[in-house]
C-alpha cells in the first residue's frame, strides 16, 4: 500500500500550536482571546513608526488591562 | 457580557494612543511622500496662487496628516492611501476658506464688479471704465510710484512678477512682496471708499 502526500504543508496537529502562537503567561484572561490580534495590530502600528516599537505598545496594553 | 469586537475595538484605541505618542516619527517617515503630494498638487493651481500658498499648503497638509493618524484603523486598510486623498481634500478646503486671500479676494471684487457694469451698460469692459467703477485710482493716491507700477503692470498688463522686476530694477520675489502688500492696501482702500 502507498501512502500519498497531499500536501507539501508542514502538518500541525490540533492542540499543538507553533512556538510563535504560544500566549505568554501572565496576560489577563480578556486579553489572552485576541492575544494574535492585538499582536498583529500592534506591529501594524509599529511599522508606520521610525523603530520596531511592538513590544513597548503590547507592554502598555497588557497594563491596560489588568 | 464583553463581546469580542468590544475587546477587539479597546485594543485598537489603546495601541493607538501609545502610536499617537509617536506621529512625529511617522511625519518623518512620510515626509517626502506629503512633499511631492503637495508639489504635485500645487503644481495644478494658477500661478499666482501657487506663488503664495506653496509653503502654507505644505504645513496644512502635515496638519492633515497627523489628523489623519487619529483616525485611521489598519484593520481597513494600509495607512498612505487612506491619507492621501485626505491630504487633497485639506488643501482644497485651505484655499476655499482662504476667501480673504488678497490677491484672490480683489480678483473676485474686480470680476463681479466688470459684471455688474456689464450688466448694466451692455459695452465692452474696457480697464478706464472699470478703473473709474472701482475708484482705483483714487485709492493708490497714496502708493509709491513703486506699488502704483507693480499693481498697474501685474492687474492691467498682464505681466508676470519676472518681467516687472526688469522695468523697474527689482527682483522677482521683491515685487512679488511690494504686490501682495499694496493688494492688501488696495482692498483696504476699496472697501473703505
Amino acid at each position: 500500500m502507498t501512502i500519498k502526500r497531499i500536501s507539501d504543508k508542514e502538518i500541525r496537529k490540533i492542540g499543538r500550536p507553533g512556538v510563535e502562537e504560544v500566549v505568554p503567561a501572565g496576560i489577563p484572561p480578556i486579553l489572552r482571546h485576541s492575544w494574535n490580534f492585538a499582536r498583529d495590530l500592534a506591529k501594524r502600528f509599529s511599522r508606520e513608526l521610525l523603530k520596531d516599537r511592538s513590544e513597548e505598545f503590547l507592554k502598555k496594553l497588557i497594563e491596560k488591562f489588568k | 457580557m464583553i463581546t469580542r469586537k468590544e475587546v477587539e475595538d479597546r485594543i485598537v484605541s489603546i495601541l493607538r494612543e501609545q502610536f499617537l505618542k509617536y506621529s512625529a516619527e511617522t511625519l518623518e517617515k512620510y515626509k517626502d511622500q506629503i512633499e511631492s503630494t503637495v508639489k504635485w498638487y500645487v503644481s495644478t493651481l494658477p500661478r499666482h496662487i501657487a506663488q503664495h500658498e506653496a509653503e502654507d499648503l505644505e504645513s496644512e497638509a502635515k496638519i492633515a496628516f497627523v489628523e489623519c493618524l487619529k483616525t485611521w484603523d489598519p484593520r481597513r486598510g494600509e495607512l498612505w492611501p487612506y491619507v492621501s486623498v485626505r491630504l487633497k481634500g485639506a488643501m482644497q478646503d485651505y484655499l476655499r476658506k482662504r476667501g480673504s486671500d488678497p490677491v484672490a479676494g480683489l480678483y473676485e471684487f474686480i470680476t463681479s464688479a466688470a459684471n455688474v457694469y456689464m450688466a448694466f451698460n451692455r459695452k465692452e469692459i474696457v480697464h478706464e471704465e472699470v478703473d473709474k467703477l472701482l475708484h482705483i485710482d483714487s485709492a493708490m493716491k497714496n502708493f509709491s510710484e513703486k506699488e502704483k507700477a507693480v499693481i498697474e503692470n501685474y492687474y492691467k498688463n498682464d505681466k508676470t512678477f519676472k518681467e516687472i522686476g526688469k522695468e523697474i530694477g527689482l527682483s522677482e520675489s521683491q515685487v512679488s512682496r511690494i504686490c501682495k502688500e499694496a493688494t492688501l492696501k488696495l482692498k483696504k482702500a476699496l472697501t473703505q471708499a
